[in-house]
Order: C-alpha cells, then structure tokens, then sequence
C-alpha cells in the first residue's frame, strides 16, 4: 500500500471529528436534498399505485345526453381496452341535523376487486360493503365530520324540480361501512348544479336502485396503461391512443343518439300538442257549459223571484178572503149569539111552565105506582074473588093508565123541555164550534201567514245566496276562464319553446376525459409541484451552508498542515497529488455521508412531507420508490461542493513555493479598522472589548460564516414559527373578525314569498337574536388561467350595516372598504390568482350562462373562499335581475351548543328553510386539519437546531485551533479559564446576535416564500409573523449557540500552553 | 569545465503585500560533484534562501542556477516538482516527518516515486534505525527522527543532498552522529552534501566553505584536508 495512500487513511482515524463534522454536513445536505427532492417521486408513485390497485379509470367519458346500452356496447366494441363500466353517478341533497349536504349518489355493480370491469374501486375503511339494495357506504367522515356515522340513515331529497323517484327506486338507505375512493383524493369532490353548488360527501349504492334510462358516465380502462406510471408522459402515449378512438366512437354514436332524441322529442312533442289541443277543446266545452249552466240558473232564479212574488200575492189574496170570511163568521156567529138568547128566553119560559108539571105529575105517578105496585100485591093473592080481582084489574087499569098518562105526559112535557134543551144546546154548541173554528180559523191564518212569510224569507234567502252564487260563479267563471287561458297560453309558450329548443338543440357531444381532466390527479400533482418548488429552495441553502463548513474545515486543516505540505513538496510530490490527499478526505467523508444522508433523507422526509399533505388527502400509506439518479445528483452535487471547497481551502497553500510552507503562515497584518477612526468611542473601550471589536472585523472570512450560518439557523426557525402563527391565526381571523355572524340561514330554491316572509317576522321577534342581515347569495364562475374557478357572488340587501357582520378591509392598509354601487369588492386570494387591483375589471359567468365585466372596487382580506361583495343595484346592472333574499346572517346573542341547537331546530321546522350552519363547528373543524401542518414546523425547528449546532461547532473548532497560540498566551499570562472563554465566547455570541437579527429579516422572506408555495388553491394563509416568534426565534437561537459554547468550554480548558507556544523557528 | 553546481548573480527578493526584503543580493558560486560544502553565517544571512532555491523549493528573481548543465533557474513549476523529485534530497531542522506513517513508510514515502530508489531497508539499517522500523515517528527521539529524515532522503538517490541546520534541534553527540553519518555518505556514495550552519566549528569538515553575510558571498575556502566529524570540538 503506497505510503502516500496509508497517510491518508490514518489521518481520517486520527482527526475523526474533522472527519465527522464533514460527514454530518454532507449527510444533513444530502438528506434535505435529496429526501425534499424525493418525496415528489415518491408521493407520484404512491398515488399512481393506489390509482392502480384500485382500478382508477383512465377514461371518463360523459355526455350531454347520458349513455345508452347501444353506446356502451359500440364503446366496448373499439380496440385495447381492458375494461369498461358504465355507471350511474347523481347529486341529491340531505340532512343531517339542521345542516344540508350535497350529495354524489355513486351506482356499484359489484365489489369484486378481482373483475376489470369494476373501475373506481371503492377502498374500504370500516364497516362492510353493501348487500342488500336499501343499505349504503358512505365517504369516510375524518375530514368532513357531518355526523354521519355506520348505523344511520340517509334519507336523499331531489336537489332540483325533478322528483328523485324519476331517478332512483328509493330514497333512504343505511349505512354499513365508510370507504374512500381513488376518484377523490381529498374533500374535494367537484361542484353541483344543486344545493350549496359543491358536493359535500358521496355515497355507494347498489345500481340496481338506479331506475334511470341512461347511465351517466362510462369508466374505461386502457390496456397496458398500468405498465407505466400515470404520472409520465409514456402513460398518455399508451391512452391517447385509445382517446382518439373513443373520440370517434363518441362522434358516431352522438349522430345516432341526435337522430333518436330528435325522433322521440318530437313525437313527444306532438303528442303535447295533442294534449295541448284536447285540453284547449275540453276547457273552451267547460266553460261554455259553466256558461250556460249559469245562464240557466240566473233563469231558474229569475223564476224563483217571479214565483216569490206571485206567491207574495196570492198569499196576500188568500190572507185577505180570509180576514172576510172569518168577519163573516164573526158576523153569524154574533147573529147566532143573538138567536140563543132568544132560545134561552124560550127555555126559561118552558122550564118554567113545565116544569112544575112534570113535578107534579111524577109526584102522581110516584102515587100510582105505588098503588100499582099495591094493587098488583093484592091481585097476587090468590084468595081473591074474580069480582075483586076484577075490580083490582080495573083499578089496575086505571091506574096504568093514568101511569101511562102521567108518564107520557112527563115524557112531553121532558121531551118539550129537552127539545129547547137540546136546541140552546145546538145554539150554544154552533156558536161554541163556531167560535172555536174562528178561533182556529184565525189560528191557522196567523200560521199560515206567519208560516208563509217565513217561506218567503226563506225563499228570498235562498234567491239571495243563489244570486249571490251566481254572481260569485260568474266571477270564478272569469277566473277560471283567465286562468285556464293564462295556463293555455303558458301552455302554448311552453310547446313553442319546446319546438325552438328542439330545433336548437345541439348535437349531444361526448367528453373523452383522460386523467389530465381528473380533478384528483391534478390536485395532487399540483401538491407534488408545490413541493417542488420548496425542493429547490431548501438544498441550495444547505448546500451553501455545506459547502461553508467544508470550507472552513478544510481550511483549518490545509493550514494545520502547512509544513507537512512543504515536506511534501520538497519530496518531489506534484501539487495534484498533495491537494489528494485532502480530496480524497473530504471525498470519502463526503461519500459516506451522502450515503447516510440519501438513506435517512429519502425514508425521513418524504415519509413526514406525505403523512403532513395527508391530512388533507385520503391515501393510504406511502411507497417509496427507488431513485438512484436523484441519490446520485443529490450525493453528486454535495460532494462536489465538498471537493469544490476542499480544492479552495488548498489551493492556496499549493501554490506558495515549500520554501514559504515551511515557515509558518505569516499573521495577517495588523489594521485599524474603522471603528478605530471613532476615537471618542475607541478610547472607552476597554482592552478585552478593542481585541473582539478588531477580531470581529479583521477574520471578515469567519465574521461572514458565522453570520450566514446563524441567520440560516434563526430564519428557519422564524419561518417555522411564523408558519404556525399564519396558519393558526386564519382559524380566528376568518371566523372571528371577518365573518362577523355566527350563523347562516339559507332558503330552498323554491321558497314562497309568504314563507319567507314568514322566517323574517320570527327572525325580527326572535330574543335568542341580536341582528340578522339578508343578503342573496349566488353562483358564478372565473376563469382562472385557464382553470374554471368557483366564486360566490353575495348581494346585500342593505348595505349601509354590512359591515358590521362582514369586516370588509383592505389586509395591508387596514382601510375599510364599502359597497357601493360602482362595483364589486374582490377577495384577496381571488384578486391575486386573477392578477386583478381596484379599478381592473374581471370576467366572472354567472349562474345563467351570462358572462359579464365586474369592476373591482376594493380587495378585502379573506383567507377562505372566492366570493364578490355587491349592492343590489350593481347586481341589477350587471345581470338585469332583482334581488331576492335568499339567505340570512345571522348574529347570536349567546353562542354555544345548545343555543345553536335550539336556534336550529326553530327555523329547520319552518317551510322554505333549506339549511342553517353553525360557524363555530366550522372553524373547530378546520382549525384541526390545519393545526396538523404543525409537523413540518417540527421539522424546520429540528433542522434549524442541527444546522446551528453543526455550524456553531465548527467554527468554534476552527477559531480555537487557529488562535491556539493566541490563547495560550493569555493563559501563560494569567487569564482565568473564565476570562479565557469569554475572550473567545464574546466574538461567538456578537455574531450569533448579528447573524440572529439578520435571520430574523431573513426569515420574514423564508416565511413568505414557503406560504406561497405550500398554499392551497381556495384558501389564503396568513402573512403574519407574532412578534413573540421573532423572540423565539433569537432565544432559541442563543441557546443553541449556548449549548455548542459548553461544549466547546472544555476543549478551551485544555489548550496546553507550552506545547501551543513551541516555536517552528 | 563546467562545474556541477553554478550560482550566477542571483538574486532573491520576497514581496509581501507592500513591503520588500531583498534576501540575497547577487550570489556567486560554484560546487563540484561529490563535494561535501558547508555554507554558514550568521542567522538571517541569507543561508537557508541559497539552499531553498538550489534544492528547487523557492525560486530566485534574478541571476542562472546551473545543476548538472540544466538551467535550473528556468524550470517551470512542473519541471521544479520534478526536479525536486528525482534529483534532491533535503532534510529539515525540524526534521518534518509526516506523524501518520512508521519510520518504514516514511521513507517509502519517498521512495515509490522517484525512479532509482535505494533499498528501505537497507537506507534504514544504515542509519541504525533497522529494529525502530515500524514505530512512529512520536515515538522516536530527536536523534532518531533526524537520522530517519536522512535516510528519507538518501532512499531517494539523489544527486544532491540538501541539509538546513540537520543538527540545530539535536544536543552535541547525537548531532555529530548525524553529521558523520552525512560525510560518509557523502564520502562512500559520492553524493553531493551541502550542510547549512550557523556553528562556525563545523566548517572543518566541509570540501569547500562558504560563507555567506547580508544576502552576498563573503568568502569561499577550499579545505585540502577536511576533518572528520568525529575530530571536531565544539
């Protein structure tokens, strides 16, 4: 082994912590390098392997008309395709609570993840798949956290003024498993042209529900696509082949399905006309019968009135005969009345005459009968002689005789008696009947008059409520004639608009979308580009740092070695070879290190920037893909700048003759520095402060390392802590000062205008409410270089106190904006990505299609969301539409759960409420998504630390072995070890606090360029850096720099001071 | 003829940033093959510069250096590195052996790129160093250290052998142990030896003496009958 080569080798043993400091360097830069630079490639392939382990299509296709089987099996039937699903894919809306969601209702056909044909795999988290038609899986909650959970159920509504059973069998299905899906990387799932215009979650259900004629969209999959990775350009080669073909495919069948839809629209259509017409005939028959029934009945009353008033007369005709006919009777009766006196008169008279006759003639004949009654005794007795009984029976004769004289002569004279009897009695019984019929008479007069007129009123009533009726069914008449003819006519509008959009009606067209139009794919790519760009700005800067301390090593070491190189040289070694040894020293620390580096850098780093970006993003665990030629650029590039530096710190010691090296290195010469020039200043300094004062700014090479090295360090750990700051503070800045309501109140899209009215009144009355603000909220689109970019458009209804629930400012002027009706106020992050100020004019589509200018009269600081601030007469002029609330702000008196709950529940019942959010739930939300980017503010502060530590170290190493000499002079001279440190440590912590303040500028510029690489699309991070970061920053600073002066103490301690003080000469 | 070794009016000037020092003035003088030379004066004479610049480790600003009829003084930086390494052998003051290597590999150090070189061994035993031949040069006494820095420098076979003040750092014995060790070699190999000293006994044992005052040639003297080393009293 050439001695040469055995020198080295040993010097590595012998001066190993040279050694390991340029190791740990190397490694550090090589592990930021090429572990930042990696984590692209590496998150690419971890995508593109779930992308195909779940069968992510290659193709979407969609169409203006949907598909039929017909296009599905022309689509199967084009070459190299591996798989084909056609699908069902539809938004509804639901509730959960008082908060509606869109959702994207996802048709499965199967779960086998073994069949070609089921593309878009569903990737399941908990739970199972479904099974039965009615049960569902649902997106997996972490970031969404709507409430639902497995066990519920999800009732859909239709979204739109079709009903959901024109599109779906049923409407409520159960949970029983939450899944994610390759489709959606994030919670990002597209806009809808329903509910809030963005979907919110997704679920998968059986297709059997769907009942619809068309699918939706077909998913292909190419063949021999999954040889490469989705993310290069051989992957599109291979589909944009199959792209072309479908393109034709989707030409032919468009014209197909044009000629069919044409065909069947315009059968439809006749048959509408037909209807059309029939309706017309059966409302004009209608109503001409209503008409006449009218006319009959206004006849039917007419007589009735006529009938009433010949029924009025003739009662009072019959009243009147009769009134004569009763005076009549009264009249007889009176006569009768007259005739009975008379009669009486008559009885009396007879009673009187008879009556003692009859008195005395029954008294006689009471006599005979008795004598009868004797006499028949006596004849009775049989001893009687025929004389005597004849003389008996003559008696008897007489006697009966007499009797029957007696009592005939009673019986006339009683029946004489009776006859007037019996006539006063007819009399008084005529007179008494005839009283009683009059009194009936007159009785049943009275009825009937009173009875009559009761019919009469009844009747006239009854002509009343007809005429009535009639005039009302005359008015419903004209009513329903408007009506129906308003209709007709609509009716009519209708069918014609139906005839010009059918005669319009554009060709159905096909949209063969490749992965480069999936939003997913996109996004994460744009996430693995924002990376990118920080790649390249961290490992140049630890690459300069590198390349500092190789210098500064290396450096101390050339000129350690200064005579053993002149030994060299006068050996006869070339400069080459000398300039070798140090080469291959740093070149075997540096490959070394840049091994250790590349395999920690490449596991460490891409494993924590993937698991931070998957907080926001759903896939599953990383896979690291091999990458020998970044390892090799990264090793490359820092062992270059190792030998780079080695080669500088050498070179000059190479070129001075041996001679020169022999002796030791001429000091550097004396000079005042400026400093010095202030005398007045100069003369107060005392001696030890005039030695660091010189010190500091005669070595400007080691002034300048440390400086840089110190402020890398503090503004690494400035832009950590401002990350956390900006990020942090946008949680309370958007929730708390700009969103000045705490609640949102949003109506359906076919509220009534009573009901609406209706939720103001118990808005106004409601105590649980401080304020309320209505304001109409719609949809627009901005194209966003290139890119169709979401914006909402809110219309205050008064805009005089908007401010007060919208802080409206300019972020850096703190100016106040106002609406006023010259034009709109812009957010801040929507203004930058358009590149738009006050006064430029910007192109948004509203929701009709219109595209329109709007003027920007302020940008005011948002940091979530694109939106547009307007007046009602801006939004006029600009869409010709009125404004409509059809929301409301709302601020709480008291906030908390159970208010919300409450407060939620009351306005939920009401019709024509559509939805009420909560912001507080919100921000809670989101402030644990972001919270979690705390990790890479770990990472910075870690690497901060180690980079201050290495740097520190290092120098601190190299200022010792350079003024060992010095030192121990100061110590023979009697210097205390403390006075010894601090005549070192003074030097150190000047600079530590020069490079920590100028690191606390730079790391305001890190802090800046890291937030806007690492942001995402809709929402802006704050640029706010709390004061309190910045002094922790330089606390945290000086502590390292601390740690590092400790340890180094010990080495100060032990400078020997004869052996350092030896002389060469 | 020609001599082995020719100084022709050279001159050394050192420029440090604004400052001059001339170190030597306009030197003369010639040295012939197999010559044991002892060149002495006081300190910052101009000694040492003389024998930097002939042994091709520092180069002159005016005048011709001839060695062996090369124009040494014209030699390019490469042309010197190859000079020095095939035709010079110097050895230190300070003996400058590098502290990683063993006695052994510090003169292969020397040995493996130069194109005769003598057998290590065979160098080592010769300088009485046979059984220290693996320790370290930290382990090895002045004397010791000084000898294998010698012996470095004869493994290397040179035409000339470059000593400056070879015994300044060793006491009485052990220095004239060494100087012996120079004038046999000197002597037995037929090696030019030119030994630098501010010791003014010690120029008995040179050829030829030169004497060297203010950056010029005081004087050269030619000793018929050099002493040997051992007869020296100083």
């Amino acid at each position: 082994m050439k001695a040469y080569v055995l020198d080295i080798i040993r010097e590595m043993r012998h001066s190993f912590g040279r050694f390991f400091s340029i190791m740990a360097i190397v490694a550090i830069g090589t592990a930021f390098f090429a572990g930042v630079k990696a984590s692209i490639p590496d998150m690419k392939y971890t995508a593109d392997q779930y992308y195909k382990a779940y069968n992510l299509m290659d193709i979407r296709l969609v169409s203006t008309m949907g598909f039929t089987d017909e296009d599905v099996e022309a689509i199967r039937a084009v070459d190299g395709l591996e798989g084909v699903m056609p699908a069902y894919s539809m938004d509804f809306l639901t509730h959960y609570d008082t908060q509606q969601y869109v959702v994207k209702v996802i048709g499965l056909s199967g779960d086998d993840r073994n069949d070609p044909n089921y593309i878009n795999q569903m990737r399941l988290v908990s739970g199972r798949m479904p099974k039965k038609s009615d049960e569902c899986v649902i997106e997996e909650q972490e970031l969404i956290k709507s409430g639902f959970a497995i066990g519920d159920t999800i009732r859909l509504e239709s979204g739109s003024e079709d009903a959901l059973s024109d599109t779906l069998k049923r409407d409520t299905y159960r949970i029983v498993g939450t899944v994610y899906t390759p489709d959606y990387l994030s919670h990002e799932k597209g806009t809808s042209t329903i509910g809030s215009g963005k979907v919110d979650l997704f679920i998968g259900i059986d297709a059997d529900n769907y009942c619809s004629d068309y699918y939706s969209e077909v998913l292909v999959t190419v063949k021999g696509a999954k040889a490469y990775n989705s993310y290069t350009d051989a992957y599109f080669d291979v589909v944009n082949q199959v792209s072309a073909a479908l393109e034709q495919v989707g030409q032919d069948r468009s014209d197909i399905r044009y000629e069919q839809i044409q065909t069947k629209a315009q059968e439809a259509l006749a048959e509408k006309e037909a209807q059309y017409e029939e309706a017309r005939a059966a409302f004009e028959t209608e109503i001409s019968e209503a008409q006449s029934q009218l006319e009959s009945a206004r006849d039917e009353i007419l007589l009735g009135q006529a009938q009433l008033e010949s029924g009025k007369i003739n009662l009072e005709s019959t009243v009147a005969l009769s009134e004569m006919q009763i005076a009549q009777n009264e009249a007889t009766i009176a006569q009768y009345e007259i005739q009975l006196e008379e009669v009486v008169a008559l009885q009396k008279q007879m009673h009187e005459q008879y009556e003692p006759i009859i008195e005395q003639a029954e008294a006689r004949l009471k006599e005979q009968q008795a004598q009868e009654a004797r006499l028949q005794a006596q004849l009775a007795d049989p001893a009687l002689s025929q004389a005597e009984k004849a003389a008996l029976e003559t008696q008897l004769q007489l006697v009966q005789r007499e009797i029957a004289q007696l009592k005939s002569t009673i019986e006339n004279s009683e029946k004489a008696v009776v006859t007037v009897d019996e006539k006063v009695a007819t009399f008084e019984q005529m007179i008494a009947d005839g009283k009683r019929q009059l009194e009936e008479a007159k009785a049943a007069l009275a009825a009937k008059k009173a009875e009559s007129e009761a019919q009469f009123a009844q009747a006239q009533k009854q002509l009343d409520a007809a005429q009535e009726a009639y005039v009302n069914g005359k008015l419903e008449l004209e009513k329903n004639r408007t009506l129906g003819e308003q209709e007709l006519s609509l009716a009519a509008e209708k069918l014609a608009q139906g005839k010009e959009q059918l005669s319009s009606l554009p060709e159905p067209t096909w949209y063969v979308l490749d992965r480069n139009s999936h939003y997913s794919y996109r996004d994460y790519e744009s996430v693995t580009e924002r990376m990118d760009g920080i790649a390249k700005v961290f490992p140049v800067f630890f690459l300069l740092v590198c390349a500092l301390v190789c210098l500064t090593t290396m450096t101390r070491m050339v000129d350690e070695q200064r005579s053993m190189i002149g030994t060299y040289k006068a050996l006869g070694y070339s400069k080459v070879a000398i300039a070798m040894k140090y080469v291959l020293y740093a070149l075997v620390a540096g490959i070394v290190g840049s091994v250790i580096g590349c395999l920690i850098g490449m596991h460490l780093f891409p494993s924590v920037i993937f698991y931070a970006w998957n907080l926001m993003y759903n896939l599953p665990d990383l896979q690291f893909e091999i990458q020998i030629p970044l390892a090799l650029q990264a090793s490359l590039s820092v062992i270059a700048v190792t030998i780079a530096a080695t080669i500088f710190a050498c070179y000059h010691e190479l070129v001075e003759v041996p001679a020169l090296l022999m002796r030791p290195k001429a000091p550097k010469n004396g000079k005042k520095i400026m400093l010095e020039r202030l005398s007045f200043l100069w003369s107060r300094f005392s001696f030890t402060q005039k030695v660091t004062a010189r010190n500091l700014f005669r070595y400007k090479k080691r002034f300048f390392m440390t400086v840089i090295g110190i402020s890398g360090c503090t503004a690494l750990l400035v832009a950590g802590f401002g990350i956390q700051d900006s990020i942090a503070e946008i949680v309370d800045k958007q929730y708390e000062e700009i969103m000045q309501y705490d609640s949102m109140l949003t109506f359906s899209a076919d509220s009534t205008y009573q009901q609406r009215d209706q939720v103001e009144t118990k808005l106004k009355e409601d105590k649980q409410i401080k304020a309320y603000e209505g304001i109409m909220q719609k949809n627009a689109t901005v194209n966003d270089d290139g890119e169709e970019t979401n914006v909402t458009l809110i219309i205050a209804e008064d805009s005089s106190d908007f401010n007060e629930f919208v802080l409206m400012q300019n972020r850096r002027s703190k100016e106040e904006l106002h609406l006023n009706s010259d034009g709109a106020i812009i957010t801040e992050k929507l203004s930058k990505n358009l590149g738009v100020s006050v006064g430029d004019n910007v192109s948004i589509t509203l929701e009709n299609g219109q595209m329109k200018e709007v003027k920007i009269t302020g940008v005011m600081e948002n940091y979530v969301g694109h939106t547009l601030y307007m007046t009602p007469g801006y939004y006029k002029e600009l869409s010709g539409e009125r404004t409509v609330v059809n929301a409301y702000y709302i601020q709480m008196k008291e906030v908390s759960d159970e208010t919300e709950a409450a407060l939620g529940s009351r306005y939920m019942e009401l019709d024509g409420v559509s939805s009420m959010s909560f912001y507080s739930g919100v921000a809670k939300s989101f402030e644990d998504t972001i919270a979690s980017i705390s990790f890479v503010v770990y990472v910075l502060i870690g690497a901060a630390g180690l980079l201050a530590f290495v740097v520190l170290y290092n120098l601190t190493n190299v200022n010792i072995s350079e003024r060992t000499r010095e030192i121990a002079t100061i110590k023979v001279l009697g210097f205390y070890p403390k006075e010894v440190s601090s005549y070192v440590y003074r030097e150190n912590i000047v600079l530590t606090l020069i490079g920590g303040l100028c690191g606390l500028v730079l790391g305001i510029a890190l802090h800046a360029l890291i937030m806007n690489l690492a942001e995402m699309p809709e929402v802006m991070f704050g640029r706010n850096i709390e004061p309190l970061s910045f002094v922790y920053s330089m606390i945290l600073t000086l502590v390292f720099a601390m740690i590092v002066n400790i340890v180094m103490y010990r080495r100060l301690r032990q400078i020997p001071m004869v052996e350092s003080l030896k002389s060469v000469e | 003829m020609s001599s082995y070794i020719e100084f022709q009016d050279v001159k050394k000037i050192y420029r440090m940033g604004e400052v001059e020092i001339p170190a030597l003035a306009g030197v003369n003088f010639t040295i012939e093959k197999g010559e044991f030379v002892v060149i002495a004066g006081a300190s910052g004479a101009g000694k040492s510069t003389i024998l930097n610049i002939l042994g091709g480790m520092d180069s002159c600003t005016g005048g011709k250096i001839y060695v062996d009829g090369n124009l040494v003084s014209d030699y390019n930086e490469k042309e010197l590195t190859t000079y020095r390494r095939y035709d010079i052998g110097f050895v230190f003051q300070f003996y400058n052996l590098v502290q990683n290597l063993t006695v052994k590999e510090n003169v292969e150090l020397a040995t493996q790129i130069c194109k005769h070189p003598l057998d290590i061994d065979e160098t080592i035993a010769a300088v009485g160093l046979a059984d220290r031949k693996n320790n370290f040069p930290a382990q090895l006494s002045g004397g010791e250290q000084q000898r294998v820095a010698i012996a470095r420098a004869l493994a290397k076979n040179p035409k000339l052998l470059l000593c400056d003040e070879p015994t300044g750092a060793l006491d009485y014995n052990t220095g004239k142990q060494v100087l012996k060790l120079l004038q046999d070699t000197c002597r037995e190999r037929g090696i030019c030896v030119i030994v630098i000293t501010h010791n003014l006994a010690l120029t008995a044992m040179g050829d030829k003496v030169i004497k060297v005052r203010n950056g010029l040639i005081e004087s050269i003297e030619i000793n018929e009958n050099p002493m040997p080393v051992e007869r020296i009293e100083y």
